[in-house]
C-alpha cells in the first residue's frame, strides 16, 4: 500500500483537520449545555486542542509519533514531538460521528479480519481512506494486549516509519525483568534521538517526569472525590482524569485541567452537589467505556440516576509510588509501568480481581458494566473471573454488553438501553443493594 | 487408498483416546506426574529433565462445542485456547498435575488466569516470554527459566541438575533431528505421506513419553522408506497459520486432487526448526535456542515468520499455500494482509480461509478449496 | 380484585388473572401472527373469558416482555406499568417453586440465565440475543424444515438410533449442515437429526446457564421447555433434573401479575387504567 493516499470527497470531512474544527464545535456546543462542570468544558478543549496539535503538526515542522497505549508521553513533550495516540484518536473520531462502519469497511475489504480490535481496524481503514494523520515516526509497547502491538505495527508499515517496539514484561515485579524494562526505556529515548536528530534534554524530561508525578497524585486525590457520596462527577468529566493523565502526561496543560477537577470536585462534595439526580445506582466499568456512544454515560446519569465512580482503565494501581528518585527520570518512568493506567490489562487476571474488589468496595459500588468489545480477547477472558468475584465477594452484579468499542451500529442504542433498564432494576431489588443503602 | 502405516497406527493407538491415552494412563500408573503446556513458549525439555511428561494441551479430531468455555471467555476469545478451556471445564484434562502457561498471546495468559481461578491443579505457572528476538531477551528469559527451574525442582522434591537438562536436550533434539527427517521425505515430487498422516505424526510427540516417541518414529521412518509408497496428487500445498489438530480438517483438503506437503504451524515445521545448542551450559542453550532458534512466533517484533514461510514455501516446491485464521486469534490475524502481499510479491498462490478452531470444514470451505485447487491446475 | 400481568414476547402473548388471593383464575399463551394489538386483545379477552371476568374487574395491570418501542410508547399511553421481563420471570418462578435458585428461560428470540436470591429475587443474569442459534424461533424454524411440528419433535427425536451431530454453531450453517444430512445417499434419519439438533440446542442453554453458574434448584421456563428431549439433553449436562411448570409460557405474564398485586395494595395505589371495551 502506498503511505500517501489522495483523499476522495467521501473522506474529506474527516482529515483530522477537519476533525479538529468539529471537536471545537463540540467544545462550542459543550459551552452552551446548562448545568455542566466547567472540567466537562475544559476536557473537551484539550481534546480538541490534541487534535489541531496533530493536524498542524507538519505545517509546525513538529515530528508527529503515532504511539500506542501507557507509552511514556513525557519523552514526546521533553522533545516537542507531537504524540496522536492511536486508540484516543480512533474514539474522538468516532465521539464526533466519523463514519465508523465505512472505515471499517474499507479496512475488511483490504484484508484484515472484522472480529479484531476496532482500534486496529479504525486507523487501518483510515489509513486506506487517506485520512490518517501523517506521523513521522511510531513507537509502542506491548502492553496491554496483541492487538496494540500489531495496531501499531501497520500504521508504521503503512506509512514507512521508523519505529521503536518497547517489550514490556509480563509480570514486571521481579528485579531482572525491571532491568530490563528500564533498558527499552533508554532505547526508546535514544531511538527518539536518533529519528529527530536531537539530543534529550534531560533537565526537561525531569520536570516534564515531576509534572506527570504531580498529574498523578492529582489524579488519585480525584478518585477519593469521585467516590464520596453522592458523587459528584459528571459523565460530562468523567474522563478527564484518564485523558490527561495519559495522553498528556508531563504536559503542563494535563495539571492545569486536573488541578481545575480537583478543586471542582471539591467544591461539590463541600455542598452536597451529586452529578444524579436522585442518585440511584453506583456502576464500574470492568473493562472498557462505551466509546462507540459516550452518550449512553448521560443517559445512564439523567435517565437511570446512574453514576460512573470507578473506570477500570482510568486509575492508577495500588500506590502508584513511581516516583523514586527526582534526579533519574528513565528509572521513574520504567518503575511507572507498574502502576500505569490501565497497565493491570496486562498482569495475571489473579491482580485485576483483587484490585477491582478493593475499589468496589471503597467506591461503594453497586453494580458492573461490562462493555465486551468483540474484537479484544483480552477482556472477554477475564470477564467471568471478574463477575464471580464482584457477585461474590459483593454482592455486584454484572451487565455484560456486547458491542464493537467504536461502532455503534453493531449493538442498537434501543438494546443496550432496554438490557441497562432491566440490569438496573435488578441491581435496586437486590439484597446488597438494599444492605448497602440501609448502612448509608 | 494408500494402506496405513503401522507404526502410524501404533502412535495413535498409544495417544488415543484423546486427550488422556494409553500412553499417558501407562504414565500415571506408574505414579508418575504429568505437566500440561500450551504452545512452544514453554521449553518441553525442562520439564521432561524434572522427570514429567510434557503433555501438549490442544484439540483433536472431534469437533469442539464451546459454549461451556464460552461461559467464561465469552465468544470472542481466540478458537484454540477456548476450545482447551473446553475440554478443561468437560474434565478432559484432570489427569493433568499441573501446567504452565506464558503470555505468548492473549488466549494462552487468560486460560492460565481462568485455570488459577476455577480449575487450580497442584502446579500452575505462568512464564514470561519476551517479544524481541536479541541477546537482551535470552538473558531475561534465562532467568526466567531458571526460576521455572526452580519451581519445577520444588515439585519434584528434587533438584533438576544439569546433566538431567542435557540428557533431555539431546532426546528432544533426537525428535527434532528424526521431525526433519519425516520432512525431507515430503520434499519428492511423489511424497510417501500425506498431510493427514503428518498432522498425527507430529500430534502424537506431545501426547507420549518422548524416548517411546523417538523409537516409533525412527520405526516409522524405515517403514516409510521401504514401503515405496507414493502420494499420486496433482497440486501440492502449504497450510500457513493457527494450529489445525483436526486430522478431518486435512483429509478433506486432501480428498481434493492435492496434497498437503508441509506447513508453517506449531505442530509443524515450527516445531522442529533448529536445534538446541548442546555445547552450550543446557539453560543457556535452551533459552537461545527457544528465542533465537526458532521460526519466531507472530508476537515477536521484528520476527522472521515471513521469511520461514516464504523459505519453506520454496523448499517444498508448493503450488499454494492456505493461508487460515482461526477466529479471533489476533497475533495470526493481524498477519494475513501482510502475509498475503508478501506471499504475492513473491508469486506464490494463495487462498484466504476463516475458520472455526476444531470444526471440520464446511461444505463451503472445501467447495473454495476445490475452487482454489482447479485455479492452480490451470 | 382482580390483576393482571400481560407479557408481549417475541412470538406469543401471554396473560395471567390472578384472584385476590393470588390464584391463578386464567392464563392464556397465543401465538396468532397478527399485529401486537389484536393479538394483545385477543389474548386479554380470551384470558377474561377464561376468568368470567370483564376488564372493569381487572383492579391492576403490569406489561413485561417486549423492547419493541411502538408496543412501549402505547403501554405508556395506557398508563399500563411496566417491569422487565428478568424480574417478572424470576417472580413467576418464585411463585411455582420457592426452593428456585436459578431460572433458565428459554424463549423464542433469546435465552436468559438467571441466579435468584432466597426472596426469589434475581441476584444475576446473563443472556443470549444476538443471533438465533439454540433460540426457540430457530427450533421452530428446523420443525418446519423437517415437517415435524414442533410440539412433536421431543417425542420423534426420542426414537433416534443414531444422533447426527450437528457441528456449527452459527444458525446460518448449521441449516446448511441439516440440508447436506437429509440430502446424503442414504438420508440420516429424520429422529437422528433432530437428536442431533437437540443436542447443540442443549450446548448451547448449558452455555448460557454457566454464566451464571447455575448448580441446582434450577426452573426452566419458555417454550423450549416443552421440549422433553432437549430438557433431558440439558440435564444430564447440568447433573441435576430441571423444575418446569405445567405451562412454561407463562412465568413472565404471571410474574408481571404479581407485581400488580404488590402495587394494587399500595395505600397510594392509582388504578391502571383499563382498556376500554374492544380496544387492547
Amino acid at each position: 500500500m502506498s503511505a500517501t493516499v489522495s483523499v476522495t470527497e467521501q473522506w474529506a470531512p474527516w482529515t483530522p483537520l477537519e476533525l479538529a474544527k468539529k471537536v471545537k464545535a463540540g467544545v462550542e456546543q459543550y459551552k452552551k449545555m446548562p448545568g455542566l462542570m466547567k472540567s466537562g468544558v475544559t476536557y473537551l478543549q484539550m481534546a480538541a486542542d490534541y487534535i489541531e496539535a496533530i493536524a498542524i503538526a507538519d505545517r509546525d515542522r513538529k515530528h508527529l509519533v503515532w504511539h500506542g497505549t501507557q507509552m511514556n508521553t513525557e519523552v514526546y513533550y521533553s522533545m516537542d514531538i507531537v504524540p496522536v495516540f492511536n486508540e484516543m484518536y480512533s474514539v474522538l473520531f468516532s465521539m464526533m460521528g466519523g463514519p465508523v462502519k465505512g472505515i471499517f469497511d474499507l479496512s475488511a475489504a483490504n484484508g484484515l479480519p472484522t472480529e479484531l480490535c476496532a482500534f486496529n481496524k479504525s486507523v487501518d481503514g483510515m489509513l486506506l481512506a487517506g485520512i490518517a494523520p501523517r506521523g513521522t515516526m511510531a513507537s509502542w509497547h506491548g502492553s496491554s494486549c496483541d492487538n496494540t502491538p500489531k495496531a501499531l505495527g501497520n500504521i508504521a508499515r503503512v506509512q514507512g516509519l521508523p519505529t521503536y517496539f518497547m517489550d514490556r514484561p509480563y509480570q514486571m515485579f521481579t528485579q531482572h525483568r525491571l532491568d530490563y524494562w528500564r533498558k527499552q526505556n533508554e532505547e526508546f529515548i535514544a531511538s527518539c534521538e536518533k529519528i529527530t536528530g536531537k539530543k534529550m534534554d534531560y533537565n526537561r524530561l525531569k520536570k516534564a517526569v515531576a509534572l506527570s508525578w504531580e498529574a498523578t497524585k492529582l489524579c488519585q486525590e480525584i478518585e477519593q472525590l469521585v467516590w464520596k457520596t453522592p458523587c459528584p462527577m459528571g459523565w460530562e468529566a468523567a474522563f478527564g482524569p484518564l485523558t490527561a493523565a495519559r495522553s498528556f502526561a508531563g504536559h503542563p496543560i494535563a495539571n492545569e485541567f486536573l488541578t481545575g477537577l480537583r478543586d471542582e470536585l471539591k467544591e461539590r462534595v463541600e455542598k452536597g452537589i451529586g452529578a444524579a439526580k436522585p442518585e440511584r445506582i453506583r456502576y464500574v466499568f470492568t473493562v472498557s467505556c462505551p466509546y462507540f456512544d459516550m452518550d449512553l454515560i448521560r443517559w445512564m446519569q439523567e435517565k437511570c440516576g446512574a453514576v460512573l465512580v470507578v473506570d477500570n482503565i482510568g486509575r492508577f494501581r495500588g500506590t502508584a509510588e513511581w516516583m523514586l528518585d527526582p534526579d533519574d527520570p528513565v528509572g521513574n518512568l520504567a518503575a511507572k509501568q507498574q502502576f500505569n493506567m490501565g497497565s493491570h490489562n496486562y498482569n495475571p487476571g489473579v491482580e485485576h480481581k483483587e484490585m477491582m474488589l478493593e475499589i468496589c468496595r471503597n467506591a461503594k459500588v453497586d453494580a458492573a458494566i461490562m462493555f465486551n468489545n468483540v474484537g479484544c480477547a483480552e477482556q472477554a477472558g477475564l470477564s467471568r473471573i471478574l463477575e464471580d468475584s464482584l457477585q461474590k465477594g459483593l454482592g455486584i452484579p454484572t451487565a455484560s454488553i456486547d458491542c464493537d468499542i467504536l461502532d455503534k451500529e453493531f449493538t442498537p442504542r434501543e438494546q443496550i438501553e432496554e438490557q441497562l433498564t432491566r440490569f438496573f432494576e435488578m441491581v435496586e431489588n437486590g439484597a446488597a443493594y438494599k444492605q448497602r443503602r440501609a448502612q448509608q | 487408498m494408500n494402506t496405513p502405516f503401522k507404526t502410524l497406527s501404533e502412535m495413535i493407538g498409544l495417544t488415543s483416546p484423546f486427550p488422556e491415552g494409553e500412553a499417558v494412563k501407562a504414565w500415571k500408573a506408574a505414579g508418575k506426574r504429568v505437566i500440561g503446556h500450551l504452545y512452544l513458549a514453554v521449553p518441553e525439555e525442562l520439564i521432561h529433565a524434572g522427570g514429567f511428561l510434557p503433555f501438549r494441551m490442544s484439540g483433536d479430531n472431534e469437533p469442539l462445542p464451546m459454549q461451556l468455555a464460552e461461559s467464561y471467555v465469552l465468544f470472542n476469545q481466540c478458537g484454540v485456547t477456548k476450545g482447551v478451556w473446553q475440554q478443561i471445564l468437560e474434565k478432559k484434562y484432570d489427569f493433568l498435575d499441573g501446567s504452565v502457561h506464558s503470555n505468548v498471546c492473549d488466549g494462552v495468559r487468560r486460560i492460565y488466569d481462568n485455570c488459577v481461578e476455577f480449575k487450580p491443579t497442584p502446579f500452575m505457572d505462568v512464564l514470561n516470554f519476551p517479544r524481541k528476538a536479541n541477546e537482551d531477551a535470552v538473558q531475561v528469559y534465562l532467568v526466567d527459566l531458571e526460576l521455572l527451574r526452580d519451581r519445577l525442582s520444588t515439585l519434584r522434591g528434587q533438584r533438576i541438575r544439569d546433566i538431567e537438562l542435557k540428557r533431555s536436550i539431546e532426546i528432544y533434539n533426537h525428535t527434532r533431528e528424526l521431525m526433519k527427517q519425516f520432512y525431507e521425505l515430503r520434499k519428492r515430487d511423489r511424497p510417501p505421506v500425506t498431510g493427514t498422516e503428518t498432522l498425527e505424526m507430529m500430534k502424537a510427540a506431545g501426547r507420549m513419553p518422548r524416548e517411546t516417541y523417538n523409537d516409533l518414529l525412527e520405526k516409522l521412518l524405515k517403514e516409510i522408506k521401504s514401503s515405496g509408497r507414493e502420494v499420486k496428487k496433482g497440486k501440492r500445498l502449504m497450510i500457513v497459520g493457527n494450529d489445525i489438530h483436526n486430522s478431518n480438517w486435512m483429509a478433506a483438503i486432501e480428498e481434493l486432487d492435492a496434497v498437503v506437503v508441509t506447513d508453517e504451524m506449531n505442530v509443524g515445521t515450527r516445531y522442529f526448526a533448529g536445534k538446541v545448542d548442546a555445547s552450550l551450559p543446557p539453560m543457556e542453550g535452551l533459552a537461545r535456542h527457544y528465542i533465537l532458534g526458532r521460526p519466531q512466533e507472530a508476537m515477536t517484533f521484528g520476527g522472521n515468520r515471513f521469511e520461514h514461510i516464504l523459505k519453506t514455501a520454496k523448499e517444498y516446491k508448493v503450488d499454494g499455500v492456505i493461508s487460515e485464521n482461526v477466529r479471533y486469534c489476533a497475533p495470526v490475524g493481524n498477519d494475513k494482509p501482510w502475509l498475503r502481499k508478501e506471499l504475492e510479491k513473491h508469486g506464490v498462490q494463495l487462498m484466504e480461509l476463516d475458520m472455526e478452531y476444531g470444526e471440520k470444514p464446511s461444505g463451503q470451505i472445501q467447495l473454495r478449496t476445490e475452487a482454489f485447487v482447479e485455479m492452480l491446475q490451470s | 380484585m382482580a390483576v393482571a400481568g400481560i407479557d408481549m414476547g417475541a412470538l406469543f402473548t401471554k396473560v395471567v388473572i390472578l384472584d385476590d388471593e393470588d390464584k391463578i383464575l386464567a392464563a392464556v399463551a397465543l401465538d396468532i401472527g397478527e399485529d401486537f394489538r389484536t393479538e394483545a386483545r385477543q389474548a386479554s379477552d380470551e384470558a377474561l373469558k377464561q376468568a368470567g371476568l370483564t376488564r372493569a374487574d381487572i383492579q391492576y395491570v403490569i406489561a413485561t416482555g417486549t423492547g419493541n418501542k411502538e408496543v412501549r410508547e402505547v403501554i405508556k399511553e395506557r398508563k399500563i406499568a411496566e417491569r422487565s421481563i428478568a424480574t417478572c420471570t424470576a417472580r413467576g418462578a418464585h411463585y411455582f417453586f420457592p426452593q428456585a435458585r436459578a431460572v433458565l428461560d428459554a424463549g423464542a428470540d433469546s435465552v436468559t440465565a438467571m441466579r435468584l436470591a432466597a426472596d426469589g429475587s434475581p441476584e444475576t443474569s446473563a443472556g443470549h440475543s444476538k443471533c438465533a442459534s439454540f433460540t426457540g424461533l430457530f427450533l421452530d424454524y428446523l420443525g418446519g424444515m423437517m415437517r415435524v411440528p414442533v410440539k412433536d419433535m421431543g417425542a420423534e427425536a426420542e426414537k433416534a438410533t443414531n444422533p447426527q451431530a450437528v457441528a456449527s454453531r452459527c444458525a446460518v450453517f448449521a441449516v446448511a449442515e441439516i440440508i447436506s444430512f437429509v440430502h446424503r445417499v442414504p438420508a440420516v434419519p429424520i429422529p437422528d437429526i433432530l437428536a442431533g439438533i437437540h443436542e447443540a440446542m442443549a450446548n448451547g442453554l448449558h452455555g448460557v446457564s454457566q454464566r451464571v453458574g447455575m448448580q441446582s434448584d434450577i426452573v426452566m421456563c419458555g417454550g423450549v421447555a416443552r421440549n422433553a428431549d432437549v430438557v433431558r439433553r440439558l440435564e444430564a449436562k447440568l447433573g441435576t433434573k430441571v423444575m418446569i411448570p405445567e405451562d412454561p409460557q407463562i412465568l413472565g405474564a404471571l410474574g408481571a401479575a404479581l407485581f400488580a398485586r404488590q402495587e394494587a395494595v399500595r395505600p397510594d395505589a392509582v388504578p391502571s387504567v383499563p382498556p376500554r371495551e374492544g380496544v387492547a
